[in-house]
């Protein structure tokens, strides 16, 4: 580590900082960073084949489509690996809660800070959706509750958030949206739910 | 789907439901500062409780990047959050390991979590994770800093006992590493052709640093958020130029206060 470190290579000419200031909601202009090469190798999920006829489901899809574009481009901006948004030592405490897990090589916290990253960016963005849907500008427990019951892929979160909370507002949201509520609160109304069991 | 989810669900049944509050409540009480200086004085019961969750303040500004400048996040949204994230957490390191022990491996990697996350239906996260996975190992300087700094914390703080035992395992990681290189090789010459910025040395890549923190901070403000942690948890915004040089200076003592505060 060390001796590769105290040799440094050449350095090259920097030219003016790379700025993106798109608005939020604006498409994103191209920029100097063309997303090809990352596409070949990690392609993008695909649309969903069925999108809901609904406007406000297949609105849904695309700002959900927009979401995972801003992570490619995010990810492509990244150039420093060593500030995260997220103490590295804290989540490798969590890890080790589990005591069947031994050693966690170096690299796994690193992964682990920028996937909680996301997975705060996405419960917050679905939990905000709720709050707009009953016009409200402070995004509240229920809201995450709402999002939590109406996305498969978070059900191991129901005993994180209560069950009445969710229960409730996953009914204020359908009634609100004019969906027929559920049984027991399965997903199959969710107009997301088709996304999440595509193959891919 | 859910099958293989539920006996993971009802594990964290098991948790005392006081202890979430009183965590919390601790979380919130101190500012900034204030909870660096009481986490200095705090008992061993109360670091425990604040290692369970993830900073309040280090979630808020995640969750803002996604928001409208104008919404406002309640404090039971975040505490909500917070054990969201170590739920999360906790949930694909069990997958992982899972994979670990049936492949008789004792290390979890990187690849392992990524796969778990693949078989827990985030599969959304992993053409992301993958891209900055190859990304992180691109740069191999930053790369070869960040492998040996959490590791070397990692075997001072256990003692010099537990050194023998993660030296050899730290060798034996890189070697995948260094077998990693050839294929890597064609990667990153893809990544030169379409960008004009070459591979980055440390002091190039702190002007990027600083580039980057200019350019995000244009659009999300994580970047100060990372100066901020970096800094130690102190309010005060130093300007960029400061940051770069405390940055460049002092990157093995965060980790120490880091490792100090924790």
């Amino acid at each position: 580590m060390e001796p590769k470190s105290t040799t440094p290579p050449p350095p090259p000419v920097m030219g003016a900082p790379i700025a993106y200031p798109p608005p939020p909601g604006a498409a994103y202009p191209a920029g100097p960073y063309v997303h090809a090469p990352a596409a070949a190798l990690y392609p993008p999920p695909p649309l969903p084949p069925a999108p809901p006829s609904s406007q406000q489901g297949a609105a849904a899809a695309h700002q959900q489509q927009l979401f995972w574009a801003e992570q490619y481009r995010e990810i492509e901006a990244t150039t420093d690996f060593k500030n995260h948004n997220l103490p590295l030592a804290r989540i490798k405490k969590i890890m080790k809660a589990d005591e069947d897990v031994r050693m966690i090589a170096a690299e796994a916290p690193v992964v682990f800070s920028r996937a909680c990253e996301m997975f705060i960016l996405e419960l917050t963005h679905r939990g905000w959706a709720h709050a707009e849907e009953n016009k409200r500008r402070t995004l509240q427990k229920s809201d995450i509750a709402a999002a939590v019951a109406r996305t498969e892929v978070f059900d191991f979160l129901v005993d994180i958030v209560p069950r009445d909370e969710a229960k409730d507002a996953d009914s204020a949201a359908m009634g609100a949206a004019g969906i027929p509520h559920p049984a027991a609160g399965l997903p199959a109304a969710d107009p997301m739910g088709y996304y999440y069991v595509q193959p891919q | 789907m859910n099958n293989p989810q539920n006996p993971k669900a009802s594990a964290p049944c098991t948790l005392p439901p006081e202890l979430p509050k009183e965590a919390v409540a601790t979380d919130e009480a101190p500012p900034p500062m204030g909870n660096n200086n009481n986490t200095e004085s705090a008992t061993a019961t109360m670091v425990r409780e604040q290692d369970r969750l993830m900073p309040v303040a280090n979630v808020s500004r995640i969750m803002r990047q996604v928001l409208p400048p104008y919404a406002k996040i309640s404090d039971d949204a975040k505490e909500v959050i917070q054990e969201c994230v170590s739920e999360f957490i906790s949930f694909v390191t069990g997958e992982a390991n899972e994979r670990c022990h049936t492949e008789r491996r004792k290390t979890v990697t990187s690849e392992d979590i990524v796969w778990a996350m693949s078989r827990l239906g985030f599969d959304d996260y992993v053409a992301p994770l993958g891209a900055f996975l190859q990304r992180m190992r691109d740069d191999s300087d930053h790369g070869g800093e960040e492998r040996g700094g959490p590791a070397g914390r990692g075997g001072s703080r256990r003692g010099s006992s537990s050194l023998p035992l993660h030296c050899p395992q730290q060798m034996h990681h890189l070697h995948p590493a260094v077998c990693r290189r050839p294929h890597q090789s064609v990667s990153p010459a893809a990544g030169y052709a379409v960008r004009p910025v070459p591979r980055p040395m440390p002091a190039s890549g702190y002007r990027m640093q600083g580039g980057d923190h200019r350019s995000v901070g244009g659009v999300a403000p994580c970047s100060y958020g990372g100066a901020l942690v970096q800094a130690g948890g102190t309010q005060h915004v130093v300007g960029f130029h400061d940051d770069e040089a405390s940055s460049s200076s002092e990157n093995p003592p965060p980790e120490g206060r880091a490792a100090g505060s924790n």
